[in-house]
């Protein structure tokens, strides 16, 4: 059965270049979404197994989301991973209350690094 | 300085009063000396008389005397009414020599003396020249006292050598002495100006009005002295002197012989003392006067003194000019630099934003095209160089970040030698592939200090790939550490001034290689941001900047010079608290 995937970013060409990558492993199906406040109405309905979510975006910050994801009763075991551009401790600082214990991917990622991240997250125990 | 300046100048000081002190010694001794030869007799007669003398002298008990009341320094009468100079101190030692006691009579003027002698109201008149008018009614002791007579003037008449030359001149002359009758012959072509004293005469001759004064070199000297006219000198001494003498009524031949006996027992030690008493041999010039030349000479060595201290003085304000421009300068720098790296910092975090997630796009879609193009060796170049260019701009990006976060340095108490070990221990493939061999001496008495080991750890593994790159294949690398007090200039290059002193305890640690060195040529520019002398693609020219603005956290200092046996040596410096390495 393949794992869903559900990628959260307001760089829609790289949601589409994570898409493209991961589906073509016949291992995954994707989803996409391009705005933060998105996320969790596409994840009630999409169910997936892991959540790829950017830091950094103008409506909703993944930090919000992951909020938002962690209140909901029927959300709160979905794992998620984030990815960003900016790699500084103050930024992880200010927001590691949501995001401690998560992964932590830095852009520019390498599609080997992505997946085998995934894999990590994925066959941790629930 | 300042002490020993004092000491000098007391010194100098105490050598001015031991000389006037002997002045006034002899002063003092002098004027003894007069006393006791003016002083009454009371002794017996230390002449030797005939018995006709001896009785004639027991026949006479009151024997007047009219000295001249205006002739110093021969003798006059001061302000009190005493009668000195000269001539009162042979007066006394003839009292002294005779055992008798002169009934001194006082005339308003020399003429009055004259006159009184014609009357025969007084029996000796003193001192006196003989001429033969004055033969009519006085008989003459032997001179006793003689006298230089001089022209003085105050500018060098060379052609005027005795009266005869003063023709055309205008002379000044006291009235009725021995000179004006010399010069009255000759009234019609010498323009004779008589003054009442010698002291007004003088004064003319002084201030122009006349040309010259003409009269006795001692009496000249004395008034000069005395009015304080310091601009005359001796333009000729005149031949003829003027010999003076006693002058006795005539019907005392007796007494003639009595003075004659007397002033003969009249020792030159005795004259002497009594010229130099009132003539003063040696001081006729006044910087001649021990007071004025220790005076002058201790004023001049005060000045002097003060004229090199003050120029030491200025130097020192100059230097420490100097060294404070230098230290302004040295902080503007550090302003500006630092501006610098705030603005780059500043810069970085919006750019590395906006171009990590283009960098992730064309990540993956290079990954994409790994797998779906063909797979032969031009497509495997264009992915692999799309791959390596990533890395590189994502390296840039990483160190302009270092900048933009480089002010939270996570500090805690540490020991500098596990950092150095920790670094050492990351690069350890990298040496042992390069064949580098590295030597540690790291003392053990460092004390901790306040560091960020992850950043001190980015810094000195940063420093130890530029040296093992300096190396290229085999070398050595020194890593060592220290407490140590800066004693020479040279501890000081570069960076160090700024935040260190001479004297100044240091923990240093000291990063030296064999290889390549810097070049002169890139050794001002090695710490700015984006300097590289690495091939391009290989540096990103942050290394250095990014450890020194670390290192400056730290609130230490990086220097990097080459060795003297060829390579480069990193020192950094770091603070220590005074008592922290006991």
């Amino acid at each position: 059965m393949k794992k869903r995937i559900l990628m959260v970013d307001d760089e829609p060409a790289l949601t589409r270049m994570v898409k493209i990558n991961l589906e073509r492993t016949g291992n995954y199906e994707v989803r996409t979404e391009n705005q933060g406040s998105m996320a969790v109405p596409a994840a009630r309905e999409f169910k997936p197994d892991l959540i790829l979510l950017d830091v950094m975006m103008p409506d909703m910050t993944g930090d919000e989301v992951a909020a938002a994801l962690k209140e909901d009763a029927e959300l709160s075991k979905i794992k998620f991973i984030f990815m960003t551009a900016i790699v500084t401790k103050a930024e992880i600082g200010e927001i590691s209350t949501n995001i401690g214990g998560n992964i932590f991917l830095a852009k520019p990622v390498k599609t080997d690094e992505l997946i085998a991240t995934i894999e990590s997250v994925l066959s941790e125990k629930e | 300085m300042g002490q020993l300046l004092t000491r000098f100048h007391l010194a100098r000081f105490h050598l001015a009063r031991f000389r006037l002190a002997k002045f006034y010694l002899a002063l003092v001794i002098m004027a003894l000396t007069s006393h006791a030869v003016s002083a009454p007799a009371t002794t017996e007669p230390s002449v030797i008389l005939d018995q006709q003398e001896q009785a004639w002298l027991k026949t006479h008990p009151v024997i007047r005397i009219a000295p001249d009341p205006d002739f110093a320094p021969v003798g006059w009468f001061n302000k009190v009414g005493n009668y000195q100079g000269m001539n009162s101190n042979y007066i006394g030692l003839l009292e002294n020599k005779l055992g008798i006691v002169f009934e001194v009579v006082r005339a308003r003027d020399w003429q009055s003396v004259l006159d009184m002698a014609r009357r025969e109201e007084v029996d000796i008149v003193t001192p006196i020249a003989r001429t033969s008018q004055r033969e009519a009614y006085l008989l003459f002791s032997n001179t006793y006292i003689n006298m230089k007579g001089v022209i003085v003037s105050n500018k060098d008449l060379p052609q005027v050598h005795s009266l005869a030359d003063l023709k055309g001149y205008k002379v000044a002359v006291v009235e009725g002495y021995l000179w004006d009758d010399e010069l009255t012959p000759f009234q019609d072509v010498i323009d004779i100006n008589r003054f009442h004293d010698l002291q007004t005469a003088l004064i003319s001759t002084s201030r122009g009005v006349t040309d010259v004064t003409v009269s006795a070199l001692d009496s000249i000297r004395f008034e000069s002295r005395k009015e304080g006219i310091l601009n005359l000198k001796v333009v000729a001494e005149l031949q003829k002197e003027i010999n003076l003498n006693f002058g006795v009524r005539k019907d005392w031949p007796q007494l003639v012989s009595i003075l004659n006996k007397s002033l003969a027992s009249i020792s030159p030690s005795e004259r002497t003392a009594i010229r130099e008493q009132w003539v003063g041999l040696n001081t006729s010039r006044f910087w001649e006067n021990p007071v004025y030349k220790y005076t002058a000479l201790a004023v001049l060595g005060f000045l002097l003194l003060l004229v090199v201290a003050v120029t030491i003085w200025n130097r020192m304000l100059n230097a420490r000019v100097r060294q404070r421009t230098q230290a302004l300068k040295n902080a503007q720098m550090q302003l500006i630099q630092a501006e610098k790296l705030e603005s780059i910092g500043r810069l970085a975090a919006g750019v590395a934003h906006e171009v990590k997630n283009p960098l992730a796009i064309i990540q993956m879609g290079a990954d994409y095209l790994s797998q779906e193009m063909p797979t032969d060796e031009i497509t495997r170049e264009v992915i692999n160089d799309i791959d390596d260019a990533v890395r590189r701009a994502d390296t840039v990006v990483k160190g302009l970040l270092d900048f933009s976060h480089d002010e939270e340095l996570g500090l805690k108490q540490g020991n500098i030698n596990q950092v150095i070990e920790s670094s050492l221990h990351l690069v350890d493939h990298e040496m042992r592939q390069r064949n580098i061999e590295v030597i540690l001496n790291l003392a053990e008495n460092v004390p901790d200090i306040n560091l960020d080991a992850n950043k001190l750890q980015q810094v000195l593994i940063n420093l130890f790939m530029n040296s093992a790159h300096a190396m290229e294949r085999e070398g050595k690398l020194f890593v060592s550490s220290c407490l140590r007090t800066l004693d020479a200039r040279s501890d000081l290059a570069g960076d160090h001034e700024n935040r260190f002193n001479l004297g100044d305890t240091v923990l240093w640690v000291e990063i030296e290689d064999t290889g390549t060195g810097v070049k002169e040529a890139d050794k001002a520019k090695i710490f700015d941001p984006f300097y590289t002398t690495k091939p391009v693609g290989e540096g990103t020219g942050l290394g250095l900047s990014v450890s020194q603005n670390i290192i400056n956290l730290h609130k230490g200092t990086i220097n990097i010079r080459n060795r003297k046996e060829g390579g480069a040596s990193v020192v950094i410096m770091f603070k220590v608290k005074v008592g922290d390495n006991e």
